[in-house]
């Protein structure tokens, strides 16, 4: 009886593990994309200090995420979202608006894509 | 490093899956088996791949084996669905072609079975069971088994269970202790039988009922009973 409430008592904190976990994802993509997303829209109106002050917000979080990504996460996956940051942020430091939306349209997909595809849902579980 | 990890759980994994799993496996065992080396083998193979991605699935596959085997234990009816029930392949003699048809199972495969068992006579078979664990029981006639001690009217010596006191010269006290003996009685047996020391055993064994089971180191002397 005890092994088997033992096991009953893991999988249900590998289940509570798991949700926390899509929820920590979700946010941090959330939070990734929205910094982004700010980065351009001010590079765009040409507020280059403040895109460039998002900018590096947002490599300073994925930065700090980093441990733990890199624990639960595909490091080929890891590697195309943060290949995504580093040409934004290269495109921000070009100054070049014709580079700038289509890098952080990359960039955010490539994040929610990381989110994405640990959610529960038909598609990622199939 | 991740070799050495998934090779500890793997281990503790199947320690706790606990000693039937290894010889006899039944359905769920044996998907749980595959699933568990398979899902430990990506990790390893590319290093991309996190190990929790082989750890989490195996420790959940394991919990789930324990839990099922546990409402096994519990439930005849669930254990039936899960591992099947045994089948008579051959009832009073006669083999049963509805079950033999039913489980797949081919007239040589039956003949095999007989002929492991030395039986080479059909009707000599009362019943032969097909396990869930797909292992074939042959029960046969009163008639064609051996004859044992209590139909012979005799009355044989007991016999214990013989536990291990030497093992290559090293001591087992604890066995030593759940016979109820103690080194002085090793000793005195040593010293009986002309062996001068624990070291020159290779194996020395004994059973509440008295009897001794001494093999000497080849280099010393010959082995003896």
């Amino acid at each position: 009886m005890k092994k088997e409430l033992a096991a009953a008592c893991l999988l249900a904190a590998f289940l509570a593990g798991a949700l926390l976990h899509i929820r920590y994802l979700d946010r941090t993509a959330d939070a990734l994309c929205a910094l982004v997303t700010d980065a351009e829209n001010a590079a765009l109106d040409g507020d280059w200090t403040r895109s460039e002050t998002c900018a590096d917000e947002a490599s300073a979080l994925w930065a700090a995420r980093m441990p733990y990504l890199e624990i639960v996460l595909r490091h080929p996956e890891l590697d195309a979202a943060g290949d995504a940051l580093t040409e934004f942020a290269g495109a921000l430091t070009d100054r070049d608006p014709a580079r700038i939306s289509g890098t952080a349209a990359m960039l955010r997909n490539r994040l929610r894509s990381l989110a994405d595809m640990e959610k529960l849902r038909p598609g990622s579980i199939l | 490093m991740r070799t050495l990890i998934i090779y500890a759980v793997l281990l503790t994994a199947l320690r706790l899956m606990g000693k039937r799993q290894l010889g006899e496996l039944a359905p769920s065992e044996l998907v749980v088996a595959v699933l568990i080396s398979d899902l430990a083998a990506h990790p390893l193979q590319d290093i991309g791949i996190p190990l929790v991605y082989g750890l989490i699935p195996a420790f959940t596959l394991l919990c789930c084996e324990l839990l099922l085997s546990g409402f096994s234990v519990r439930s005849l009816r669930f254990h039936a669905l899960l591992a099947g029930r045994p089948c008579l392949l051959i009832r009073d003699g006669r083999i049963d072609q509805r079950e033999m048809r039913r489980n797949r199972f081919t007239l040589d495969e039956l003949r095999y079975e007989l002929r492991k068992a030395g039986v080479t006579d059909v009707s000599a078979v009362r019943y032969a069971v097909l396990e869930t664990d797909g292992t074939v029981n042959l029960l046969l006639y009163a008639e064609h088994t051996p004859a044992t001690a209590a139909q012979l009217h005799l009355a044989p010596e007991p016999d214990g269970y013989p536990l291990t006191i030497l093992d290559n010269g090293r001591l087992l006290r604890g066995n030593l202790r759940q016979l109820g003996l103690d080194e002085a009685w090793l000793d005195g047996v040593l010293r009986e039988r002309g062996v001068a020391a624990r070291r020159d055993v290779y194996y020395l064994a004994a059973d509440a009922e008295g009897h001794i089971q001494l093999t000497v180191r080849d280099e010393k002397r010959g082995a003896k009973r």
